[in-house]
C-alpha cells in the first residue's frame, strides 16, 4: 500500500508530493495543497515522486493552479515525473498548467 | 474476451476484494485505529461496487453503498470499531459476497432478501444519524438532437468528440482519463483539449468530483457505434456528443450550442484543436444568428437520432475492469508474491548445480561418443539447462529500490536531529542483486548514509558561506559492472580532508611518520578499527565505531570497498560487491596439469606471450598500456610441462587490468562454484572450486585478490616469488594489507 505523502517546508515554499495522487489520496490532497497555498506567498510543487495521476488527481493540480491566481500566490509545478507527464501531454494540459517541463529522452 | 469472460474476472475479483476485505477487518480487530488498514478496508468495498455498477448490479450498489457509508464514518474516525460492528461488517461481506452471483435483483432468493434487510437494518444505527441509505446516484440523461443541416461540410479527416462528465463519475470509481487513453487505442488522438473551466473556486471544489471536460479529435477507421461503445459504461456519467469526420459545419454550430462552455470559448477550442478553421468558425456563427431568426419564428424540433444503445464491446469490459484490477493490485502487491523458504530455495539451485555439471559431463560423453543425434540432443539439453540456471539464480534477485527507499527515512530523521537540509537522491533502483546481499548491506549502508549526512554534509550556514545550496544532497546509486554490482554513497560536502586523516593515524600509531602514502591509502586508513576524525561526537556517530565495521561487513560478501573525494566537493564511497553467489560463467584454463576457472566477465581478451618481450620483468606493453601480469604456475607453484605457446588471459576488476599466464585455453565453461572449506577460508587467489564435467576438480581464480594484489604491492610482488612445492594448499598467508 502506498503511503501517501505531503512534505511541505514552508520555509522553502516547497511542496513534494509523493506516491499516487488519485481519488484515493485526493481530499488529503486537497488538505496539503490548501495549506500550503495558505502559508507560502511562491509555492513550488515538486512532484518527482509522484508515481500515479488519475482525472482527481489532475484536477488538483488544474484548482491549485487557479487558486494561486486567485489568491495572488505563485504557484509553479517542478520535477514532472514520468506518470504525471505521460497525463499531461496526452490531454495537453501542460501549457495550461504554464510550468516548463523537462521532456525525458528516456523510451520505456 | 466476452462478457460472460468479463462478468467471471468481475466475480473473481470481487472475491479477492472480499478476502482482502476479511483479512483487513481481522487483523483491525487486533489494531482498530489503524489508518492504513481502515483505507484499505474501505478501497475495497468501493471497488466492488464501482465494478458493480458496471456490470448494473443495482442490488449489490445499493447494499455496498451503505457499507461504503458507514465505513467512511470508520475511516474519518466519526465512528470506533468495536467487536460487534466488526461482527456485522463480516456479516456483511458474506452478504456482498452472496448478491454478487446474482445478476439482478429479481433473482434474490427469499433468505437473502431477508438477510439484506436484517443487515440494511442493523447498519441503519451506524449511519450519520441513523438516516436510512442514500438514494442511488440521479442519472443524468442526455438526449442527442439533430437538425436539418446547413452550411458546408467543414471538419478534417477527424471525429469530434465531445465529453462532459458527471460530478459522480470519480465516486464510481471511473477515470475519465482511462476512457481517452482507451479512446486513442481506436485510432489516433490528434489533439485532446481538456476543459476545466467547471472547477469550482476556493473550497467549494470538491476534490472526489470530476469537473473535467474533454474536446477530442480523433482519427480512426471505426465507426461511430464503435466509438460511442468505448464510453457505454460511463454513458449515465457523462454527455456525449460525436461528429463523424466530414460534419457539416451546423452540425459544430449545433454542439457550441449545447455545451456549457458558451460559444466564444468553444469556437477557440475548435479552431486550436484543428476542427475548423476560423473562416469557417465566422461563417457558422453567422448561419447560427441566421437560423435563430428562423427558429424563433416556427420552432420545430426535426427529430430524433436513434443511437444504437447498448452494444457492449468485451474489449471495453476490460478496460472498464482494469481500473478495478489496478487497485486490487496495489492493495494485493504483498500477495502476488509467493514467500517460500531460503533454504528450499537454496536447495534448487544446489540441484541445479549438480543439474548443470550432469550436463557438462553428457556434452563431453556425446562429443566423445561422435554420434550426431547424441551430440545434438545433449546441446539442446545444454541450452536448457542454461535457461534453467538464469531463471532459477533470477529467483533470489532482487531491485536494490526497496532497500534505497528505507533511507529517505533515514536522512529525513538524521537531518531533523541535526538540523540540516538534506535531501536522498536515489538513481539505478532497478539494478537486482541477490536476496541474501541485499538484507546484509542494508546495515553497513545505513552507517554510509548516516555518515554521509553527519559528517559529509556541512551546515546550512556553512554551506551558504561556501556558495553551495543550503540543502546538501545525499546520493544512493548502483549499476552493474563486470559481473559485480557497485553501490555508491555520495554526498555533496565537504569531502575527506587528508591531511587530518594522516594525522589522526599518526597519532593513533596506525602509520610511521616516514610512510608514504597515496591520497587512496590514506582514505584507506579511515577504514581501520578506532578511527574518526569528526571534530565532536555526535548522537549519531563520530565515536569512532562504524566505518571498520562497515568494511568489515562488505569483505564478508566478497566484496570491496573504496573512498573517492575531492575537497570541497563531496565524498563518494564506492561497494562492489559480486552479483551472486552460485554460479557463473566461467573460461577454463590449464595450468601444467591443473585447471582453474577465470570467471568469465571479468575477461577482457587472451593474447599470446611470449617471454622475450618482457625482458625478465612482470609487465607486457598491451598496445601502449602497462600490463602487469602474474604466472599462474609460479603463483600457484604448480608442476608440469610448460606448454609451448603460453598464453595471458586479460582480467579487468574495478577498472584495473591485469594479465594472467596459462599453459592453455580450454574455453567456457558453466561454472558451479563449490565453496572451499573452512580449512581453505584464508586461501588467496582462490575464490572456491567446481567439478568438470570429466569429474576433475578446477579451482576458481580470485581475480580481485589476484589484482588487488598485482596493482598495489607491484613493486614487492617482484621479490616475492613463490616455492615450488606442487600443492595448492601449500600457499603461503596473505600478505598483511594495511
Amino acid at each position: 500500500m502506498t503511503e501517501q505523502n505531503f512534505v511541505f517546508d514552508p520555509e522553502q515554499g516547497r511542496l513534494r508530493l509523493s506516491g499516487e495522487l488519485t481519488i484515493y489520496q485526493a481530499a488529503a490532497a486537497k488538505a496539503a495543497l490548501r495549506q500550503a497555498l495558505e502559508a507560502a506567498t511562491t509555492l513550488e510543487v515538486d512532484l518527482a515522486a509522484v508515481t500515479e495521476l488519475d482525472s482527481a488527481g489532475l484536477q488538483l493540480l488544474l484548482w491549485l493552479k487557479a487558486e494561486g491566481v486567485r489568491l495572488g500566490r505563485t504557484v509553479s509545478l517542478v520535477n514532472h515525473s514520468e506518470p504525471v507527464l505521460a497525463v499531461l501531454t496526452l490531454l495537453n494540459v501542460d501549457r495550461a498548467l504554464g510550468d516548463p517541463v523537462v521532456l525525458s529522452s528516456r523510451t520505456e | 474476451m466476452n462478457l460472460d469472460q468479463a462478468f467471471n474476472t468481475f466475480l473473481e475479483e470481487s472475491r479477492e476484494l472480499l478476502a482482502d476485505l476479511e483479512r483487513y477487518l481481522l487483523e483491525l480487530e487486533a489494531d482498530p485505529n489503524d489508518s492504513e488498514l481502515l483505507n484499505a478496508l474501505f478501497r475495497c468495498v468501493h471497488t466492488v461496487k464501482g465494478a458493480a455498477g458496471i456490470f448494473a448490479l443495482d442490488h449489490v450498489v445499493a447494499f455496498t453503498h451503505v457499507v461504503e457509508n458507514v465505513l467512511d464514518r470508520l475511516r474519518a474516525g466519526t465512528l470506533g470499531l468495536d467487536a460487534e460492528l466488526a461482527a456485522l461488517l463480516l456479516k456483511c461481506r458474506d452478504h456482498i459476497d452472496a448478491l454478487i452471483e446474482r445478476p439482478s435483483a429479481d433473482q434474490l432468493d427469499e433468505p437473502l432478501r431477508a438477510s439484506d434487510a436484517a443487515l440494511l437494518a442493523a447498519l441503519a444505527q451506524y449511519q450519520e444519524g441513523g438516516e436510512a441509505a442514500a438514494a442511488p446516484v440521479p442519472v443524468q440523461a442526455a438526449a442527442p438532437k439533430v437538425e436539418v443541416s446547413g452550411g458546408g461540410v467543414v471538419g478534417g479527416d477527424t471525429w469530434h468528440i465531445s465529453l462532459r462528465f458527471a460530478r459522480e463519475v470519480l465516486a464510481h470509481g471511473m477515470d475519465p482519463i482511462s476512457f481517452i487513453r482507451y479512446l486513442g487505442q481506436l485510432g489516433e488522438l490528434r489533439y485532446v483539449t481538456t476543459l476545466s473551466d467547471a472547477l469550482p473556486a476556493g473550497d467549494d471544489f470538491d476534490p472526489e468530483s470530476c469537473y473535467l471536460g474533454f474536446e477530442i479529435e480523433l482519427y480512426s477507421e471505426a465507426d461511430k457505434a464503435t466509438i460511442e461503445g468505448v464510453f457505454d459504461f460511463v454513458r449515465e456519467l457523462c454527455q456525449l456528443r460525436i461528429l463523424p469526420p466530414r460534419s457539416r459545419l451546423s452540425e459544430y454550430m449545433q454542439l457550441i450550442r449545447e455545451l456549457p462552455e458558451g460559444p466564444q470559448r468553444l469556437g477557440e477550442i475548435l479552431v486550436a484543436s484543428g476542427a475548423l478553421t476560423e473562416a469557417e468558425l465566422a461563417e457558422g456563427l453567422r448561419l447560427q444568428q441566421e437560423q435563430r431568426q428562423r427558429e424563433d419564428a416556427a420552432k420545430q424540433p426535426i427529430g430524433e437520432v436513434l443511437v444504437a444503445q447498448g452494444v457492449v464491446q468485451p474489449e471495453l469490459v476490460s478496460a472498464a475492469l482494469s481500473k478495478q484490477k489496478q487497485s486490487r493490485e496495489r492493495q494485493a502487491q504483498a500477495s502476488r508474491y509467493l514467500r517460500v523458504q531460503a533454504d528450499k530455495l537454496d536447495r534448487l539451485i544446489n540441484l541445479v548445480g549438480e543439474l548443470v555439471i550432469a550436463s557438462a559431463s553428457v556434452g563431453l560423453n556425446a562429443a566423445k561418443s561422435g554420434d550426431a543425434d547424441t551430440q545434438e540432443a545433449a546441446a539442446a539439453m545444454s541450452l536448457l539447462v542454461e535457461e534453467i540456471r538464469d531463471s532459477t539464480l533470477q529467483l533470489r534477485m532482487v531491485p536494490i529500490g526497496e532497500t534505497f527507499s528505507r533511507y529517505q527515512r533515514v536522512v529525513r530523521d538524521v537531518a531533523a536531529e541535526l538540523g540540516k537540509d538534506i535531501a536522498l537522491v536515489i538513481s539505478g533502483a532497478d539494478t537486482e542483486l541477490d536476496k541474501s546481499v541485499v538484507e546484509k548491506i542494508s546495515e553497513p549502508l545505513t552507517h554510509l548514509v548516516r555518515n554521509a549526512c553527519d559528517h559529509g554534509i556541512e551546515s546550512a550556514e556553512r554551506r551558504l558561506e561556501l556558495g553551495k545550496p543550503a540543502q546538501g544532497t545525499v546520493r544512493l546509486n548502483a549499476y552493474h559492472e563486470s559481473g559485480a554490482i557497485v553501490i555508491e554513497v555520495s554526498d555533496d560536502g565537504g569531502g575527506l580532508n587528508a591531511a587530518r586523516i594522516r594525522a589522526k593515524a599518526l597519532e593513533r600509531g596506525l602509520i610511521r611518520p616516514d610512510q608514504t602514502l597515496s591520497e587512496q591509502e590514506i582514505f584507506q586508513l579511515v577504514f581501520e578499527p578506532g578511527f574518526s576524525t569528526a571534530a565532536t561526537v555526535t548522537n549519531l556517530s563520530g565515536r569512532g565505531v562504524g566505518m571498520d565495521v562497515v568494511k568489515r561487513s562488505i569483505e564478508a560478501l566478497r566484496g570491496t570497498v573504496e573512498l573517492l573525494s575531492s575537497p570541497g566537493q563531496g565524498t563518494t564511497c564506492r561497494i562492489r560487491l559480486p552479483l551472486t553467489l552460485a554460479i557463473i560463467d566461467g573460461f577454463l584454463c590449464r595450468v601444467g596439469d591443473a585447471s582453474y576457472v577465470v570467471p568469465l566477465e571479468m575477461v577482457v581478451e587472451c593474447i599470446e606471450f611470449s617471454a622475450s618481450e618482457t625482458e625478465g620483468r612482470d609487465i607486457i606493453n598491451l598496445r601502449g598500456e602497462v600490463l602487469p601480469f602474474v604466472r599462474l604456475r609460479d603463483y600457484f607453484g604448480v608442476d608440469g610441462a610448460v606448454g609451448r605457446r603460453q598464453n595471458i588471459i586479460v582480467v579487468q576488476y574495478a577498472g584495473q587490468k591485469a594479465g594472467l599466464v596459462v599453459d592453455e585455453l580450454l574455453g567456457e565453461h558453466q561454472t558451479v562454484i563449490k565453496p572451499l572449506g573452512p580449512l581453505f577460508a584464508y586461501l588467496k587467489g582462490i575464490s572456491g572450486s567446481t567439478i568438470l564435467g570429466n569429474g576433475q576438480v578446477a579451482l576458481i581464480v580470485d581475480v580481485p585478490a589476484l589484482i588487488g594484489r598485482l596493482t598495489q604491492h607491484d613493486d614487492a610482488l617482484a621479490g616475492r616469488r613463490l616455492p615450488r612445492t606442487g600443492a595448492a594448499a601449500a600457499l603461503p598467508a596473505p600478505v598483511a594489507h594495511h
